[in-house]
């Protein structure tokens, strides 16, 4: 079972959710992980301080000439669906943010010049605090193509009974990447215009790639109803609402769970994960 | 594959980037990597042919794939209105001159004014 915690844009409260949600549930019942697949920016270790186990650097394959002979055919390019491999009068250039590492160049090189060779994009990591468990994914600085990463890291993520997924903001191949096999992507948003703009967008991703969607809405007392609207309309169930609370973002701030620190949030976490289990208790 | 896409044996191609039309009144497109077409000028204008990019409705990689097309039809400059980091990198690995008119510009205005840049590249 798949929990994917998403929002459409970042600092709505996504990983407020996700790392108490997980905490509350690993409470609750074994085999939680939580799961940090917002890889560009994984803040999840700082609230845990997890004890990892498992590190280990990710790559991708990308097509190299390394030195080998090239006529300058072509024909490398041609076949490539992706436009990232280029070919002068006596070499190629490949651009490794467009390569989907295919192959396909490879099989199509008449002189098989080309091989691959792994090219390091990010950091994957697993270990546990207490008894619940814990994988994140970083995404080197400058590195552009963050989707094989995130697929690594729900993957080493999914091995888990019950994996709560902290999915990165947006609706872009990256967000995709981390929701697409999820069982219920959790929707963090605010009720403001632009929370309402970004909400319209991550319930077009969810019903285009065929995703069951909840919400939960956060800093609940500020803004309007247009929020409650369109996911009332949209018959998308709110999991909890939570009010602007100072203490909360405090304990954020500190690295801390809020859980932890504020009885009221607390109480609210552990209705949403009662109302999860009760959902998922059937088809674990 | 089509006579187009073979490496062109004539030397000193100029593509110009274009939005519609097939001869040299039509106008200079804004953006290469997603012109939908090139007219490829040879023997000094004598010679135009149209050649249609497949590659501009590309979500990634319009630029490198549609610098990969000229390559391979043995463009040596290209005139287009902007052209993305990747697509200018790619076009010079591949001994292809990109160069910046302004988007509008007749093309043969654009070929008239860019004379001394184009037989230095084209040969
Ligand atoms: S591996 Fe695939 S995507 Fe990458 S350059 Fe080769 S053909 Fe293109
Ligand atoms: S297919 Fe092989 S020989 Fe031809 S251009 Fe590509 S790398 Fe060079």
């Amino acid at each position: 079972m798949r929990l994917a915690v998403a929002s459409g844009k970042g600092g709505t409260g996504k990983t407020l959710v996700a790392t108490n949600l997980a905490w509350s549930l690993a409470a609750r019942r074994a085999g939680v992980a939580y799961v940090d697949a917002d890889v560009e920016a994984p803040n999840g270790h700082l609230f845990f301080q997890p004890d990892f186990t498992w590190i280990e650097r990710h790559g991708v394959p990308v097509p190299t000439l390394d030195g080998a002979h090239c006529a300058g055919c072509g024909e490398c390019a041609s076949a490539c669906q992706f436009g990232a491999i280029v070919s002068g009068p006596d070499a190629v250039t490949v651009y490794p943010d467009l390569c989907h590492a295919c192959g396909v160049c490879l099989r199509a090189c008449p002189e098989a010049s080309l091989r691959e060779v792994v090219r390091e994009t990010g950091t994957l990591r697993r270990g546990h605090v207490g008894r619940m468990g814990f994988v994140d994914g970083t995404l080197d600085p400058g590195e552009a193509r963050s989707a094989p990463l995130i697929q690594a890291t729900v993957a080493l993520g999914g091995e888990a009974n019950l994996a709560v997924l902290d999915a990165p903001p947006g609706t872009s191949c990256a967000a995709v990447a981390a929701v697409e096999d999820a069982d219920l992507v959790i929707l963090v948003c605010e009720p403001t215009p632009f929370g309402l703009h970004d909400l319209e967008l991550s319930l077009q991703m969810c019903a285009t790639l065929g995703l069951e969607a909840a919400a939960v809405i956060n800093r609940s007392d500020l803004g309007d109803s247009q929020v409650r609207s369109l996911l009332a309309r949209e018959r998308v169930p709110v999991l909890a609402e939570v009010p602007f609370d100072p203490e909360i973002a405090a304990a954020c701030a500190s690295g801390m769970l809020a859980s932890a620190q504020v009885p009221g949030f607390a109480s609210t976490v552990e209705a949403v994960a009662d109302q999860l289990l009760a959902r998922c208790g059937g088809r674990q | 594959m089509s006579d187009m896409d073979k490496q062109s044996p004539v030397r000193g191609c100029v593509a110009v980037a274009v939005v519609e039309g097939s001869d040299l009144s039509a106008a200079v497109g804004a953006h290469f990597g997603r012109s939908p077409r090139f007219l490829l000028v040879r023997d000094s204008g004598a010679n135009v042919q149209a050649l249609d990019n497949s590659h501009a409705e590309a979500a990634q990689g319009a630029g490198t794939a549609t610098a990969s097309l000229l390559i391979r039809n043995g463009v040596t400059v290209v005139l287009a209105g902007q052209f993305g980091p990747k697509a200018e990198d790619a076009l010079r690995a591949g001994g292809i001159l990109p160069v910046v008119v302004r988007p509008g510009t007749r093309a043969d205005e654009a070929l008239a004014q860019l004379q001394p840049e184009m037989l230095r590249a084209a040969d």
